[in-house]
């Protein structure tokens, strides 16, 4: 059986928001990824990254700062961190208890002004994450007997 | 799991758990070194100046398209000193799988069960059923002298309809298995 699909309006917003910060913030790329660091969507130079693993590393980097937060006797976590490169740097914001947005930039941008654009960019994906979210509990109706033996299959092939 | 809908993606994550020096680290870098480099992401270790884990592992395995769906599995360790417990219950978040690296070796039973324990304590912590928890027990180091028998492992560390392995990860005997074993489990809990 095929499976139902979110509406592609959805994603089309998801690509406007971060296509528009990309341009507005001059940054290098985008990243939406979601809070146990599975990438969601990018746009800008990505091509040239490691994008899930930048997904996976900064996941862990809010995670593991969100309990330096509450070490600290903090009632939330942080809402964003900044980390400046020689070349480059790197914006994270939570985008409410879900999803994360990266931002990296170079010297054609600043913090001040990526961090502008990503407040716009968080209240907008807010938005359309409460629409994604029962989406997400309906991942495993993908799932059948059939899918899992193929992907046995495929295992197989994958080891060299 | 998490699907991508718009990149018609099935992302699968799977941690690979137990005590310290179990070898779950040699684990990932025996999958990472017998993966097509096509299918495969960079192996990124957070580890600190003695080659310990001081936060995870991570590495990504992608399949072709089935049905449409490209199936992802993002393998990650967690690190298995006891002074990281915050470290894996952060790693465990957003699991869809555990594999459990047991120790063999006779001095390490004690080891074992604790950190099984403490596997149960943080999924608890995170809203899940360690009972109902998709999970596979690898009893690694079998190729090491003065290691448990497996009648004993099993009785100590095995629970009812838990797949288990033998294994000897330095030379990969077993690894593979051990990660089908958790997908296939995983998969078929959908």
């Amino acid at each position: 059986m095929e499976p139902m699909n979110p509406p592609d309006a959805l994603f089309v917003r998801i690509d406007d928001c971060l296509e528009r910060l990309l341009d507005r913030s001059r940054a290098v790329c985008v990243l939406l990824a979601d809070t146990s660091g599975q990438l969601i969507g990018e746009t800008g130079k990505g091509a040239e990254l490691d994008t899930p693993a930048l997904a996976a590393v900064t996941a862990g980097n809010m995670a593991a700062t969100a309990e330096v937060a509450r070490q600290m006797g903090e009632v939330a976590p942080f809402s964003y961190l900044f980390h400046e490169g020689q070349k480059r740097s790197i914006y994270i914001s939570a985008v409410g208890e879900t999803l994360l947005l990266v931002i990296i930039f170079d010297e054609l941008s600043q913090v001040g002004l990526v961090r502008i654009f990503a407040r716009l960019a968080v209240n907008e994906l807010l938005d359309v994450a409460a629409e994604l979210e029962p989406w997400f509990e309906l991942a495993s109706s993908v799932v059948d007997r059939e899918f899992g033996e193929a992907v046995a299959e495929g295992l197989d092939e994958a080891f060299i | 799991m998490f699907i991508n809908w718009k990149l018609r993606e099935v992302n699968l994550k799977i941690v690979y758990y137990g005590p310290a020096l179990s070898g779950k680290t040699t684990n990932i870098e025996y999958i990472h070194a017998r993966t097509n480099p096509e299918l495969r992401g960079e192996l990124i270790s957070l580890k600190t100046r003695g080659d310990r884990t001081l936060y995870f592992d991570f590495m990504q395995l992608e399949l072709g398209r089935i049905k449409g769906l490209k199936p992802k599995f993002n393998l990650y360790t967690v690190p298995g000193q006891p002074c990281y417990v915050a470290s894996r219950r952060l790693v465990l978040q957003g699991a869809d799988g555990v594999v459990y690296v047991a120790d063999s070796q006779l001095n390490r039973i004690k080891a074992n069960i604790v950190a099984l324990r403490s596997l149960d304590d943080n999924l608890r912590a995170l809203g899940l059923s360690p009972m109902d928890f998709p999970l596979v027990l690898q009893y690694n180091k079998r190729d090491l002298p003065g290691i448990a028998p497996i009648a004993l492992l099993r009785m100590q560390l095995a629970r009812d309809g838990v797949p288990q392995f033998q294994s000897v990860a330095t030379e990969g005997v077993g690894v593979l298995e051990t990660l089908k074993a958790a997908i296939n489990m995983v998969l078929s809990r959908m």
